[in-house]
């Protein structure tokens, strides 16, 4: 007799016995389950956490009925008993599809089990707490409903379920909105608190004004995968952003696993144009050599310069967001695209130290009109 | 000593050593002996000077109104600001030759303004020195420095004066920039969903600052505006947004704060906490006492809407810090902090995914003792803090809860010393630090700190001008206040980084470099990191998951460069084994290889190419992710520029649960029909279109969008 049964045999009567239930029981919501999708059912007590839950169901019905529209208007924290609410989730969920006794209703939602719903439950002595909804198809005519629960287990910071708990998208050394020049580099920072431990991964994505002037378009930067862990607040920098051309440009830091509960914040920059300055090239001494009193300093002759000015850094500018003075420097005549430096400026640099000079012409007004990029030299006295 | 009074010029000092003995003589003969030491406030940049000075020192004082009367005009004067009462950016610099002076020595003076050597562009006569600036002064004060350069290549220092250079007679510094720029954008073409309904948008954004200064005051504001006509990506929702600002004035050693602020003392209460609203410092005349109080909006914020920042009592968080020194001489021995601050609101705000809860608020506060010992090399401090809040809401449910934390941290680090030599001798660190924080600590002003939490790390450090190390390990566990009712899990960590960056070739600067080839100056880095996870205490009748997990990284990374490039190439591993849960079993290979090469001064190209594949090894999955592309930019002829981008993302599952496929192209071209200056317009005309197509499941799109443009740009300056 036993082997009669085989799996698919008893599959078979019990899709005869749901066909037939229709003609028996009348219309009904049944079968209902909730699957946890975030791999575990620990969350850390005391931190929000994110679960992502399906709500699968089956609809029955007598009959050749037309579609049918299932809903659930929210869904509440409560203990085992449902006798003590700790919260509410007050986000519909809907669905319309054409009934089918074989094809259940799946619902997805990723929702915040928020502080104070685990302060509650921890509070009340509740270890184990159920996030339940109930699902209606009414107003269809023999409309029912069902309620549907999963469960969560509370237990220590360290060993929640890796999910995103904290979310903070900004600029690096930037404000919320900054407004940089051309070519300046600009980074945003994806702040990033989670509860467990396991990787993320994510892309940086950016929407040029080609763009953002109609349907942002984004563009991806770059592919991030990172292992993450509760107990510190990472941050997960952008490569360089797009900063060549001028207007209002869009970043984000879009996850794809784990998932957020909700769209990706988006960060603003713009881009403004800076007057273009003429390059000098410098000729010598060639960049990242050696150089002493009797270095000679040269550099392309620039039309209509009053006087060209070199100066000294003892860090690289370029790579230090702040505003440095330099360490020495000399107003040279615009008859001589050359010089050497003086004892006196020498006796400011140190004796195996590097530094980074660059040349700036000067018009009459004192106006920057010509400008070369940085060399660096080691000095050797 | 430092000579000042109601003036306009402090000369500060002549000082000089020289070695012919008729300069000495004479230069001895103008100098006044005093028995106090003179004050040499040359800055950071002239810490190294090597230059000799006698222990004697004369201050040279020029009265706004009474040129060259000094008692130092024997030798050298500085020539007075002239009839307007003040010296502005453009008057020329007048030193004088007193009755002291030698004439043999007037040859060899140099003539430095803030480091910069502008002999070239000084006048000589028998009655001194004229420098007509060839660049306007900054407004301020500004350090002159005059130096013989004698023929044996002795260098002596003959004087430094302060001038102070004023924008007017009212204000010392008086000056306001900005810059507007406006895009106004037309589409002309495109087949997009979603498209906003009209088609011509403005786009733009506007920087303000000004400062205002004179005696012991002055005033700072800035201000940032960004105008999208699209208000939907302006965070606010308003199409003209006030993203941020500052007004600041200072006054002695007051300071008066409103726009966003900037608090961050490191504390575990407060820390990173930039938020818009108002605050007040006062530091003493020593600098050994510091207090600042302030009241801020609780949630980062943007727009005009609640400008002040303070305007709702339910979104505000206030307190006060308190900073002292008792050691006067030596400050940094020991630095005591106090900390307070009471807040309400939520700890989400713009830009951010975080608790929402609403009417949440509490208190903290927060003790640090810092110190700094033996030459600054031993630096230890702790910290104690406790928070009280209300989770579920003030005034609702259950009450506020208590709790504390605190950190204790023992730090040696040898580059901290003052007589550190640095460089290939290297330098090491280590430092042990011991961190708990109760379950139920928070505060809105520092919500980084993870709470149920006790950490100790220990972490050792390397290195020189070419190799760094450093090494950590970290042990810990949650539940600390060992609730018998939770499991505890026991967290385990270790990382090593190591760089390496091979030593340039020394280059003689008649020489030339080496040649550059494609892998001309490397620098290598590998990082390994180790994560562990165990519950080692399960209570009776848990009903969760057993914790048993094991983590590792590995990242190689070799970049290098040249003149006008760069490329490089990295690569990662990263091993997840969770031993109780076999579907989260995981190992992602990462390869990553980023260039750039500037071809010539007009074109430079920026390709592109990743790849992940992440193996769910229990699942039998794969899911693999590609991203190829470049970027073209070409500036020719001058006022024309054009860029191409090209970027293909690839990401596919081996179960065809995912299977999608995006392609962007981008293009722009630019016409700069008018270079924009100081209060003039520049125009900039332009042309961009991107198409994109994308293909996820068997469903595919194509989307183009195609606009011309005009940018207005006008730089303000007053």
């Amino acid at each position: 007799m036993g082997k009669l049964l085989t799996p698919d045999l008893c599959r078979f009567i019990i899709l005869c016995l749901l066909l037939s239930l229709p003609l028996t029981a009348g219309a009904s919501l049944s079968s209902g389950t909730a699957s946890n999708l975030s791999g575990a059912r620990n969350i850390a007590y005391t931190t929000q956490t994110t679960a992502t839950i399906r709500w699968s169901m089956l609809r029955v019905t007598g009959g050749r009925a037309p579609g049918v529209t299932v809903t659930s208007s929210s869904g509440t924290f409560t203990d085992a008993g449902n006798t003590i609410v700790l919260g509410t989730v007050n986000k519909a969920l809907s669905k319309s599809k054409p009934i089918s006794p074989s094809e259940p209703f799946n619902f997805s939602e990723t929702i915040l089990i928020p502080r104070d719903v685990l302060f509650k439950a921890y509070k009340q002595n509740i270890r184990t707490l159920y996030y339940r909804r109930n699902f209606t198809d009414c107003p269809a005519a023999d409309c029912s409903q069902i309620t549907i629960a999963t469960s969560f287990t509370l237990t220590g910071s360290a060993a929640g379920v890796f999910n995103v708990s904290d979310y903070r998208l900004r600029f690096r050394d930037a404000p919320l909105t900054p407004i940089i020049e051309q070519d300046q580099t600009l980074q945003a920072e994806a702040r990033i608190q989670v509860t467990g431990t396991g990787t993320i991964r994510g892309v940086w994505e950016v929407a040029s004004p080609g763009s953002t002037a109609g349907t942002p378009l984004y563009q991806t930067l770059q592919l991030v995968v990172r292992q993450l862990s509760s107990g510190q607040e990472t941050p997960i920098l952008s490569p360089a952003l797009p900063a060549r051309q001028s207007g209002n440009h869009l970043v984000r830091f879009r996850f794809l696993a784990p998932e957020l509960r909700e769209e990706p914040p988006v960060l603003q920059y713009v881009v403004r144009a800076v007057p273009a300055i003429p390059t000098i090239t410098l000729i010598a001494p060639r960049d990242g050599s050696a150089a002493n009193q009797e270095t000679k300093f040269q550099w392309d002759a620039v039309r209509n310069a009053n006087g060209y000015k070199i100066e000294l850094f003892d860090r690289n500018p370029q790579e230090n967001s702040y505003p440095a003075k330099p360490v020495a420097g000399m107003l040279v005549r615009s008859d001589a695209n050359h010089t050497s430096l003086p004892g006196s400026l020498m006796e400011r640099l140190e004796s195996g130290r590097r530094y980074w000079w660059h040349v700036q012409a000067l018009d009459d007004g004192g106006n920057i009109i010509a400008a070369s990029d940085w060399n660096s030299v080691t000095i050797s006295k | 000593m430092l000579c000042q009074g109601p003036l306009n010029v402090f000369g500060r000092l002549i000082l000089g050593r020289v070695s012919s003995r008729t300069l000495s003589d004479s230069l001895n003969r103008s100098i006044m002996p005093t028995d106090k030491p003179c004050e040499m406030s040359l800055g950071n940049n002239m810490k190294h000077l090597r230059i000799r000075h006698l222990p004697l020192c004369l201050c040279s004082l020029m009265a706004m109104a009474q040129p060259m009367i000094s008692h130092s005009a024997d030798m050298l004067t500085l020539g007075s600001a002239g009839e307007k009462g003040y010296r502005s950016s453009l008057d020329p610099v007048e030193i004088h030759f007193g009755q002291a002076m030698p004439a043999d020595l007037a040859p060899y003076l140099r003539l430095e303004i803030n480091a910069i050597d502008v002999t070239d562009f000084v006048q000589r006569s028998d009655q001194g020195l004229l420098y007509v600036p060839q660049e306007p002064l900054a407004p301020g004060f500004q350090e002159l420095r005059l130096v013989a350069m004698l023929p044996d290549g002795t260098i002596e220092e003959a004087a430094i004066w302060t001038i102070e250079v004023r924008a007017s007679k009212t204000f010392r510094v008086a000056e306001t920039q900005g810059q507007i720029d406006l895009q106004v954008t037309h589409r002309v073409a495109d087949d997009i969903d979603n498209s906003p309904s009209r088609r011509t948008q403005g786009q733009g954004g506007g920087t303000f600052f000004s400062q205002h200064a004179d005696g012991d005051w002055s005033t700072t504001s800035r201000a940032n505006l960004v105008y999208n006509s699209q208000s939907s990506q302006n965070h606010s929702g308003k199409e003209l947004e006030l993203t941020d600002y500052q007004i600041k004035g200072e006054w002695q050693r007051a300071t008066l704060t409103m726009g966003h602020q900037n608090i961050s003392p490191n504390s575990l209460v407060l820390n990173g906490f930039n938020r818009r609203g108002l605050s007040a410092g006062y530091t003493s005349e020593q600098h050994n006492f510091q207090t600042t109080a302030f009241s801020t909006r609780t949630e980062q914020i943007t727009g005009f809407n609640h400008f002040t920042g303070i305007n709702q009592s339910n979104h505000r968080t206030s307190g006060a810090m308190v900073s002292v020194n008792p050691f006067t001489s030596n400050p940094d021995q020991l630095t005591l902090s106090g900390i307070y601050l009471q807040g309400k609101g939520q700890s989400e705000g713009v830009a951010e995914i975080s608790d929402a809860t609403d009417k949440t608020g509490g208190d903290a506060q927060a003790l640090i003792a810092d110190s700094y010992l033996f030459n600054r090399l031993w630096r230890m401090r702790g910290e104690y803090a406790s928070t009280s809040f209300d989770f579920d809401g003030k005034g609702t449910g259950l009450s506020s809860e208590t709790d504390d934390a605190y950190t204790l941290l023992l730090d040696y680090d040898s580059s901290r010393a003052n007589n550190n030599p640095g460089g290939d001798s290297g330098n090491w660190g280590l430092s042990l630090q011991h961190q708990h924080a109760g379950p139920w600590f928070y505060s809105l002003g520092n919500t980084a700190v993870t709470a149920d939490r006790e950490t100790t790390q220990l972490q050792g450090k390397y290195w020189n001008s070419t190799f760094s190390i450093i090494g950590l390990v970290s042990t810990g566990e949650d539940n600390v206040d060992d609730d018998d009712s939770l499991p505890t899990t026991a967290i385990d960590s270790a990382s090593i980084n190591l760089m390496y960056t091979p030593p340039m070739a020394s280059v003689d600067s008649g020489s030339e470099p080496p040649a550059e080839w494609v892998f001309s100056n490397p620098s290598y880095s590998l990082n390994w990191s180790h994560y562990r996870l165990e519950q080692i205490d399960t209570p009776t009748g848990f009903t969760g998951d057993d914790v048993d997990s094991r983590y590792h990284e590995v990242l190689l990374s070799a970049a290098f460069s040249g003149n006008g490039w760069y490329w490089n190439l990295s690569q990662s591993f990263i091993d997840q084994d969770d031993r109780v849960l076999d579907a989260n079993d995981q190992e992602t290979l990462r390869t990553s290889l980023d260039s750039q090469f500037t071809i010539n001064e007009y074109l430079s190209i920026s390709p592109i190419l990743q790849r992940t594949e992440t193996d769910y090894v229990n699942q039998d999955m794969e899911i693999r992710s590609w991203l190829a592309g470049a970027s073209i930019d070409l500036n020719y002829p001058s006022d024309w520029s054009y860029s191409l981008s090209h970027t293909v993302n690839r990401e596919e599952a081996s179960d065809d649960s995912i299977d999608s496929r995006a392609a962007l192209t981008q293009a722009t071209v630019q016409w700069r029909y008018r270079e924009a200056a100081q209060n003039r317009f520049g125009i900039t005309f332009f042309s961009n279109g991107s198409y994109q197509t994308t293909e996820d499941q068997g469903s595919d799109a194509d989307d183009y969008q195609l606009f011309l443009g005009i940018n207005v740009s006008l730089p303000i300056s007053m």
